[in-house]
């Protein structure tokens, strides 16, 4: 099995197991018998299957199997039993069931019990093995993954380093030790002790890979972590240098935008809404009068009795002094329409008048938008002085 | 170059237009209905959709899981450089919120309320952040997400429990980010 392989089935078994143990926290708080067996459906059944957990068909008990139950201890680190200094102490344990053996054998006395608990010993180094290798893959995964505090994640990757240096050790001392005590072993001529062994060696060539694997990953982990961590320490300088204004003189930033093909903007339908302020196009309208006039005296036709517009606004001013009309306008109460038509100006001026004086007096008029008055089949806003 | 049009499908080149007009991405881990098809379907005929919309002053550009146009001849407008440079304290706020926060990053909005609940040097951050008028942690969070969706990088992926992915076109801001120099 690759590396690969075990820390997707890793992953899934983890992320089954926690639903699981939830579902076995819910499972023996239910209110009631038929409640419970309602529950018993999802994932208990699949988990039950898996060996994951273990039902009790007598008394309809759930636990964790121990095989779980030692892996989540291991990888929690609450079981002195399955830390990597515990194959360390199993190979000293092994060296004196040997020192045992030897006696035993020099004496011509039974060897029995030493046999028994070397095969004991021996059968537990495959499981350590893979367990801190499991426990230390699923550590720096999390880390990698979840750990949101940058140091701490950096520091619980180290671990994980060191920690599969150390089993990568572990493994080699166990290789050495059965090397170097073969002799012995094959003088057993016992077939528990030559197939656990057995195992052993096979176990060692599989896990070998998974760990040159796992290193590379958390190798991977540590170089894409200290990358994070680099542009963590360039986001926090540049909020500095944006909150001191220094933004532009201390970064290519604006080198850099220039340089960049940015994405399209979204194009936005800008309304023209009928609450537009009129004071806002007056240079607009002011220009395109201007040409206006141009027009018209372009394209009339020349005769005698052709005029000068400016004549025209000059005798206008004259005849409707602005000023004073806006004065007079305030100081009485009709609205303006209504004001200049009943103050003698020219109807066919009107209008003119009106918006003239709306022009330069906006500012002290009140405009009513949804009210008219009608004069000459024409409608008028109603303006009032403020 | 002579486009085959015929190898493009309508029904894409009419979502392309719409994506262009609203100045969007197409994310390949988009769960929205059609986004990671539309990636799927330009991946397929990159040369002849970059070819199409190029002949109209468009050009396609293709980063790690996402797809952009940008224009042929477009200046920087200001909205640009003032789009970088609130990214600045948005992308820090959400790196020092969660050292993960980054493409494909799924979280919860309760779960980074949480983190920003614990962290009273982030809270003091986000309080001076520009145009978040928000009372709570949670209003402050709620408004950044807000931001991050309009702008393409995020996407909510269950409505019941608050539940979000980071879009990879949130490469488009941190990789911008990562490659400005700083003076010493």
């Amino acid at each position: 099995m690759t590396l690969n392989k075990n820390i997707i089935d890793i992953i899934k078994v983890q992320n089954s197991c926690g639903g699981v143990i939830q579902e076995l926290y819910n499972y023996e708080t239910r209110p009631n018998d038929a409640m419970r067996e309602s529950y018993k459906g999802a994932k208990i059944d699949d988990a039950i299957c898996l060996e994951i957990i273990e039902y009790d068909s007598f008394d309809d008990e759930l636990t964790l199997s121990p095989d779980t139950q030692q892996y989540y201890q291991t990888r929690l680190g609450q079981n002195n039993e399955t830390t990597i200094d515990s194959i360390d102490t199993k190979l000293l344990k092994l060296k004196t069931e040997l020192s045992y053996y030897n006696k035993r054998v020099t004496a011509k006395e039974s060897t029995d019990k030493e046999i028994r608990n070397l095969s004991k010993i021996l059968n537990q180094i495959p499981t350590l093995l893979r367990y801190n290798l499991y426990a230390i893959s699923s550590n720096s995964i999390f880390a990698f993954k979840n750990e949101p505090n940058f140091e701490i994640k950096m520091d619980k990757l180290d671990v994980s380093k060191k920690e599969i240096k150390q089993l990568v050790e572990a493994s080699i001392s166990v290789d050495k030790f059965l090397k170097e005590n073969q002799n012995f072993f094959k003088s057993m001529n016992n077939h528990r002790v030559n197939s656990i062994i057995l195992k052993i060696n096979k176990n060692t060539l599989e896990l070998e890979y998974s760990f040159r694997m796992l290193y590379e990953d958390i190798k991977r982990f540590i170089n894409k972590s200290i990358k994070d961590g680099e542009f963590i320490k360039k986001l926090q300088k540049l909020r500095e240098l944006k909150t001191q204004n220094l933004l532009f003189s201390k970064t290519d930033i604006e080198e850099k935008l220039a340089k960049r093909n940015h994405i399209v903007e979204p194009i936005r339908d800008k309304k023209l809404y009928p609450l537009d302020k009129m004071f806002e196009y007056i240079d607009t309208i002011q220009e395109i009068i201007q040409k206006r006039k141009i027009d018209i005296q372009d394209t009339k036709e020349e005769t005698e009795l052709s005029y000068n517009m400016d004549e025209v606004i000059k005798i206008e001013k004259t005849l409707y002094n602005y000023p004073k009309l806006h004065e007079q306008f305030l100081s009485q109460d009709d609205d303006l329409a209504t004001f200049l038509q009943t103050n003698s100006i020219d109807k066919s001026k009107l209008l003119g008048v009106f918006i003239r004086l709306l022009k330069n007096y906006f500012l002290k008029y009140k405009i009513d938008y949804e009210d008219f008055v009608e004069i000459d089949k024409r409608k008028y806003v109603i303006v009032k002085g403020l | 170059m002579l486009i085959d049009t015929k190898e493009l499908l309508p029904q894409h080149l009419q979502k392309i237009y719409q994506i262009i007009l609203r100045g969007e991405f197409i994310n390949e881990n988009s769960s929205k209905k059609g986004n990671n098809e539309l990636y799927d379907a330009i991946a397929n005929k990159e040369t002849e959709v970059r070819e199409y919309f190029k002949a109209i002053g468009y050009i396609l550009f293709k980063r790690e899981g996402y797809f952009y146009f940008a224009h042929d001849d477009a200046p920087n407008t200001p909205s640009a450089l003032e789009k970088i440079v609130d990214y600045i304290e948005i992308a820090n706020f959400l790196k020092m919120l969660d050292s993960n926060f980054g493409v494909s990053y799924r979280f919860r909005l309760d779960s980074v309320e949480n983190l920003l609940n614990n962290n009273i040097e982030l809270q003091e951050i986000v309080f001076k952040m520009k145009g978040l008028n928000a009372n709570t942690n949670r209003e402050y969070i709620q408004k950044i997400i807000d931001r991050l969706r309009k702008d393409g990088f995020v996407e909510e992926t269950n409505s019941t429990n608050a539940e979000y992915v980071v879009l990879n076109s949130y490469d488009y801001i941190e990789s911008f980010l990562d490659e400005i120099e700083v003076y010493e």
